[in-house]
């Protein structure tokens, strides 16, 4: 029985220490993903992308030789550059999308203001027309 | 020992290497967190977060980690911010977006509004335009009749003027004969050889003179075209046959227009038509009225040969008299002759309608529409003059 739970205990830790290693390395493997599907990068993005690669290379080296709290922080360190990259991409998205709202918008003020214009006119020729009206 | 513990002392004061942490502080600082934390405070929330992590590793002089700490407070810094500017833009959008509806729904009910008044307004113009073309002609018809008899008749003292209007009724005639010739009318030579004289003429007055018989002349032509021509085309006849048989009555096709019968409108020997025929004879003049292509006839099949010469007239005439009470100019409806019998009398005192304009070749084995054989009343004209 005893013999028995020690070989259960060594295949839980054998199977927990090729699991460790293999979602650490889908992590890494998920940011860089995340990092090429911004695609072409802007001349001000570069520099964080290279902060983004650089910590990703070194979370794989410190976490090469052992050094588990310095790879986490530079994991962490990769994923909030690479949010910061898509945040960025986001607020560009949002400001192009405002500047087309406000176009229509301003397109939609302007036929507004001719109807309106056109209507003052119609009146105006209306009460010009008007039997009970002014004659010409 | 004092020198010792007064060295550190200074160098303490004076700062030494700079804290990771002080720095830190400095540059989040100077990036106003605190207005990011409104839109953005889980981003804020960790940079502060980072920011503590960075002092605690800089307190137990673990410098790798403050500068990594330090690193990450920056980077959740900066995304708070670009957060932040993205939802007011965001907010800034919808915004934009719920004044570009509210301005949609505004000119929409303004359109709406201008549609009605735009009718409105082409009815005022009208009626003011007749007002004073009325006015004017008053005015005109009054200057006239000031002048002496023999002055009227050459009232255009102005060459130019009188060869300019001989130009514009030679343009008309030209136009009118034109129509005439696409109707199907015949020789030309008349209207072209008065438009030709017309043109030839040395004298004003006598161009115009001309033209205005060219234009009379034409005028004859595109009449009698339109005389010879139905003018009104398959498609408005089976309309018309699709309203009568809405309407409860029984259309037929003839060779001299298209027919509406109303039977039992009279009751024995009653010149006038009974009560229920008075309603139905009102709902055939709004049938009159709606197609008011050509002249209408009034025809009454007669039941004996007695009828033909005494009843049927009196009965057309009160037909007559229904169809113009029912809103028909009265120049459009006329009695025909009363119809014989012709071996198959009639005892229901059949009335037919016939609009002579709506008549088209009749199919030669019949149609949908039952062709008649009687065929006493000539189709009339449909139109005259322009």
């Amino acid at each position: 029985m005893r013999a028995a739970s020690l070989v259960a205990l060594a295949l839980a830790w054998w199977i927990a220490a090729l699991l460790g290693p293999a979602s650490v390395r889908a992590d890494e493997a998920a940011l860089r993903a995340r990092l090429a599907a911004l695609g072409t990068l802007a001349e001000a993005e570069t520099d964080l992308a290279d902060a983004a690669r650089a910590a990703l290379d070194r979370e794989s080296s410190d976490r090469a030789r052992g050094d588990e709290a310095a790879a986490t922080r530079a994991e962490r360190i990769a994923e909030a550059s690479i949010a910061l990259l898509e945040r960025r991409r986001a607020h560009a998205d949002a400001e192009s999308r405002l500047h087309a709202a406000e176009a229509e918008r301003d397109a939609m003020r302007a036929r507004l203001e001719e109807a309106r214009s056109a209507a003052a006119s119609d009146a105006h020729e209306r009460a010009r027309l008007d039997p009970a009206g002014p004659s010409p | 020992m004092k020198r010792l513990v007064l060295s550190c002392v200074l160098m303490l004061g004076c700062g030494g290497a700079p804290r990771v942490s002080s720095t830190l502080s400095t540059d989040l600082d100077a990036l106003d967190l605190d207005t990011a934390a409104v839109r953005a405070p889980d981003l804020v929330s960790a940079a502060r977060a980072a920011q503590a992590d960075a002092r605690t590793a800089d307190d137990r002089g673990d410098l790798a980690a403050a500068a990594d700490d330090a690193t990450l407070a920056r980077l959740f810094g900066q995304a708070a911010l670009v957060e932040s500017a993205r939802l007011a833009l965001g907010e800034a959008r919808l915004l934009a977006e719920r004044d570009t509806l509210e301005a949609e729904a505004a000119l929409h009910t303004l359109e709406s509004t201008t549609t009605a008044s735009a009718a409105e307004l082409a009815r005022l113009t009208a009626a003011r335009t007749a007002r004073e073309e009325g006015a004017r002609a008053l005015a005109r018809a009054e200057v006239d009749e000031a002048r002496p008899a023999r002055a009227r008749h050459d009232s255009l003292s102005d060459l130019g003027e009188m060869r300019e209007a001989a130009r514009a009724i030679r343009d008309r005639a030209r136009l009118l004969s034109s129509a005439a010739t696409a109707l199907g009318a015949g020789d030309a030579a008349s209207v072209d050889d008065l438009i030709a004289q017309s043109e030839a003429a040395a004298a004003p007055l006598d161009a115009v003179r001309l033209a205005d018989r060219a234009h009379a002349a034409a005028r004859s032509r595109l009449a009698a075209a339109r005389r010879a021509h139905p003018g009104v085309d398959t498609a408005r006849i089976a309309s018309l046959v699709e309203a009568a048989e809405s309407e409860g009555f029984h259309a037929v096709r003839l060779a001299r227009g298209t027919g509406i019968e109303l039977e039992h409108a009279f009751d024995g020997a009653a010149a006038r038509p009974n009560h229920a025929a008075e309603g139905r004879l009102a709902r055939l003049a709004a049938l009159v009225a709606s197609y008011p292509d050509g002249a209408v006839r009034v025809e009454i099949d007669s039941a004996t040969t007695a009828d033909v010469s005494r009843l049927a007239p009196q009965r057309a005439a009160a037909v007559v008299r229904a169809i113009v009470a029912g809103g028909v100019d009265a120049a459009r409806v006329s009695a025909a002759d009363p119809i014989a019998p012709d071996g198959t009398p009639s005892p229901e005192a059949r009335v037919r309608v016939v609009f002579v304009a709506y008549v088209e070749t009749p199919p030669a084995s019949g149609g949908a529409i039952p062709a008649t054989t009687a065929a006493t009343v000539e189709p009339t004209d449909t139109a005259a003059g322009e």
